[in-house]
């Protein structure tokens, strides 16, 4: 037995992360789900998710630790090495700020279901701290990078006792509390009065475009940070001094300056010193997460409720049959099914952020990268140059264009978000071909936006010429075509269909991640493979165009046959 | 006219033998109760019926048309209704209907009416212009209801089709029921409630652990069980199904 508060933390983290007890849970023996081959798939996706999770964690730590270096690099010779405590110590907490802000506000309210908690034996307080626990964990694990990198190149620099990495992994698990507790501190009272937020597709928008904004600012941040990792000058210019923004910050966010104190006075072996300011940068932030959630545990119970709440338009009894005369229009079958598709996507916000959206947000995540360090300009020509000028431009053009076209998920997830009503398309007059065709169309469609504005953007960015640019779009093209048949057919072979909410059937499902990373090795082989090949334009372009056709041809002779058998497999 | 000859469906994930050489015949005209405990098969029954599983074994034939051979036009001859009416919350009301009408092809004039009457007698006509995530369970049920019929289909099958209906809707459909069967059209249900089977059907099956254990009238039931006419479907039901779970209901 688990006691309610832990079991709660549980659920809370099953429900938001998609965790499952299936490694833990005996299966029945002789079943399928208990053979070893089950066993042995759950095992290699465990495997898989560990080795995205570090891919994921070594990209941030990398970006974070090349930062870090530069800048204890340009401080150690002034003796100022301990102010990239100060500073990893503010941003994190900074950091944790907004994605807490924006994770707490997406995660309010998980499922309008949600509300039906409150019939359980359960205080508002404890319901209110078992939120807080998730958020924390999701909060917790960014800042805790960028606190362990920054003590590595530290201690690294410094040799410090081990005590300092141990006061390192303390400071870093209390720096997300304060910040968390502010967030909801402006967050339940705002949920609290305004009615109008208290809407899940509301929060779920309002949740996405502070994602996008959090993103893009962490972006920038990153970006400029690479981009002045060499500049010593202006390192210790806005690091070294009292009047810089670093120093009022410390100043201002006293939990910063006790939590780089601690790992100085740790570093230095002054061991009371260091317990004392951990204790207390500790204790505000245990202090702050726990007040949070004895004061404003009742007004997020009571907000709850509302997002359980349907809002139904009534038409006047008087004009339903003119309203019925005019709305209901017969189309053909496949455009019915193509409408149905994207009506569905579009207006879920979780798929529309990480699906279609991708496409908007990508470029604008490029163009701040470009304005964050316009030399990358610069060096993506010479990278062309490097490539041997040629159709190198045109390559990494189409590159561009079909990552740009194949972001969106929609094919890795198209049967997977069907979910629970599958079983209920099955039972319509509608032929396998139209059902797949229909998803294909509307994979097709985004990305053929996607490769065109990629193509657009990579031509403006590079100076292509007309030829170069249809060579690049033409590969493109072919490309994305012959992607989003593959994804889909990952996602007939192997559909996500059970599942809670949406966001399961999209951002956690394993489909959409094996088929991204499967597109950024495609992408990387294939232009590795273009200098070794030495080809004109003309001749890659028939190659690459010509190869991705044929595969794309194949893929659909084959599919339908596959799909109509499959589909008819599926039990739920 | 629905017929199902030696159904057999075993789930692949659980091992599980859900229908165990299931036949029955259910005629034009008649309204067919399909009664059983949980887990007994009836869902699983009805799935296979609607081309939703692939049946192991057996066969499923929709007014003398192979689902196997011939899956689309069966599926053309029947309305369903499943045991799921959260579907497509995204959708407004008015685009599910008229995505349905599409996928039967109906044309313009006769959805128009269908809609017009089916909505109307189930009092969501003025709720159309919705989103289909704002209706309660009942609404959502009524919504799948009219879907169902939006072709007037010759066979109307529905899994649990009261469950989360107010008694002025549990009316209406009744009343549809009767109306399709009087006019020569076939009514296959499932259901848990005694009484609605009592008062409404022609004939029922019962089935437990997936095998259907009677199928006939209530009256025949009565004599089979040698009851003196006057027990309630809820006893002999209750009954029947403790003997063919030998003594343990």
């Amino acid at each position: 037995m688990t006691a309610p508060f832990a079991s709660l933390i549980r659920f809370y983290l099953r429900a938001f992360y998609g965790f499952s007890d299936a490694a833990r849970v005996p299966l029945p023996p002789g079943t399928a789900a208990g053979t070893k081959a089950a066993r042995a798939k759950r095992i290699l996706a465990t495997i898989g998710l560990a080795l995205l999770v570090i891919l994921v964690v070594g990209d941030i730590g990398f970006i974070f630790g090349a930062s870090y270096a530069a800048m204890y690099a340009a401080l150690a010779p002034a003796g100022l090495q301990s102010l990239l405590l100060l500073n990893a110590a503010i941003s994190a907490a900074l950091i944790a700020f907004v994605v807490g802000f924006v994770t707490a506000l997406s995660t309010y309210c998980l499922s309008p279901a949600e509300g039906s908690l409150l019939a359980l034996p359960i205080g508002p307080r404890a319901l209110f701290g078992a939120k807080f626990a998730m958020t924390y964990l999701a909060d917790a694990a960014l800042s805790f990078i960028m606190l362990a990198v920054a003590a590595l190149v530290y201690g690294l620099g410094e040799r410090p006792p081990v005590s300092f990495y141990l006061y390192a992994i303390l400071v870093a698990l209390a720096s997300p509390l304060v910040p968390l507790a502010l967030a909801y501190l402006l967050l339940v009272p705002i949920m609290s009065v305004s009615r109008f937020l208290r809407n899940r597709n509301v929060v779920l928008v309002l949740g996405g475009i502070l994602g996008a904004a959090a993103a893009l600012v962490v972006n920038f941040y990153l970006q400029n940070s690479l981009a002045r990792a060499g500049d010593a000058a202006w390192i210790i210019a806005n690091l070294a001094g009292p009047d810089t923004i670093l120093a009022r910050l410390g100043a201002v966010y006293p939990p910063a300056g006790l939590a780089a104190r601690a790992l100085a006075h740790a570093a230095a072996g002054r061991q009371l010193d260091a317990l004392g300011a951990a204790a207390l940068a500790l204790g505000m932030g245990a202090a702050a997460a726990l007040a949070v959630v004895l004061i404003f545990g009742p007004a997020y119970a009571a907000s709850l409720p509302a997002f359980g709440e349907g809002r139904l338009k009534r038409i006047a009894k008087s004009d339903t049959a003119a309203y019925i005369e005019r709305s209901f229009r017969r189309s053909p079958q496949l455009a019915a099914l193509f409408l149905r598709e994207w009506r569905l996507m579009n207006r879920e916000p979780v798929y529309l952020i990480n699906g279609p959206l991708v496409i908007v947000l990508f470029p604008v995540i490029i163009g701040i990268t470009m304005a964050a360090s316009p030399e990358a300009f610069a060096e993506l020509e010479g990278v062309a140059h490097a490539l041997g000028g040629g159709p190198a431009k045109a390559l990494i053009a189409a590159a561009l264009a079909a990552f740009l076209g194949t972001a969106t998920s929609i094919a890795a997830t198209a049967l997977s978000r069907e979910g629970r009503a599958l079983p209920y398309l099955k039972s319509l007059p509608v032929s396998a071909r139209s059902f797949f065709g229909a998803k294909l169309l509307h994979a097709l469609v985004f990305t053929s936006i996607g490769t065109v504005l990629g193509a657009a953007a990579g031509a403006a960015a590079l100076g292509l010429s007309v030829a170069e640019t249809l060579a690049a779009l033409a590969m493109a093209l072919t490309y994305g075509t012959a992607f989003d048949l593959s994804a889909l057919w990952l996602d007939t072979a192997y559909p996500r269909l059970v599942w809670e909410t949406p966001t399961a059937a999209l951002k956690q499902n394993p489909n959409a991640v094996i088929a991204i990373l499967a597109d950024m090795a495609a992408l990387g082989g294939l232009g590795y493979l273009a200098t070794r090949l030495s080809l004109g334009l003309g001749g890659i372009t028939a190659l690459y165009a010509g190869g991705a056709g044929l595969i794309a041809l194949g893929l659909a002779l084959f599919f339908p046959r596959y799909a109509e058998k499959r589909l008819g497999d599926i039990e739920l | 006219m629905i017929h199902l000859e030696a159904l057999s469906k075993t789930y692949a994930h659980s091992g599980t033998k859900a229908v165990d050489g299931l036949s029955l015949d259910i005629r034009d005209g008649e309204i067919f109760g399909f009664l059983g405990p949980n887990g007994a098969g009836k869902t699983t029954t009805i799935k296979m019926l609607s081309g939703v599983l692939r049946p192991d074994e057996g066969r499923v034939a929709i007014d003398g048309i192979d689902m196997a051979q011939k899956p689309l036009e069966a599926k053309a001859r029947f309305g369903y209704v499943g045991d799921n009416p959260e579907l497509f919350t995204r959708l407004k009301a008015r685009e599910f209907l008229n995505f349905i009408a599409d996928m039967y092809r109906v044309p313009d004039d006769a959805r128009c009416e269908r809609i017009a009457s089916l909505a109307g007698r189930f009092e969501i006509a003025d709720a159309l212009a919705s989103p289909i995530g704002s209706f309660s369970r009942g609404m959502k049920q009524k919504l799948c209801l009219v879907a169902s019929l939006v072709h007037d289909p010759a066979n109307w099958i529905l899994d649990e089709p009261m469950v989360g209906l107010d008694p002025q809707a549990a009316f209406t459909l009744k009343e549809l029921m009767r109306s399709r069967a009087a006019s020569g059209r076939c009514v296959f249900f499932s259901t848990h409630v005694m009484e609605v089977a009592e008062r409404l059907c022609d004939r029922i099956a019962v089935i437990t652990k997936g095998r259907v254990v009677f199928v006939g009238t209530l009256d025949e039931l009565r004599d089979r069980r040698s009851s003196g006419g006057d027990e309630s479907l809820e006893r002999l039901f209750l009954d029947l199904v403790e003997d063919a779970s030998g003594g343990r209901v």
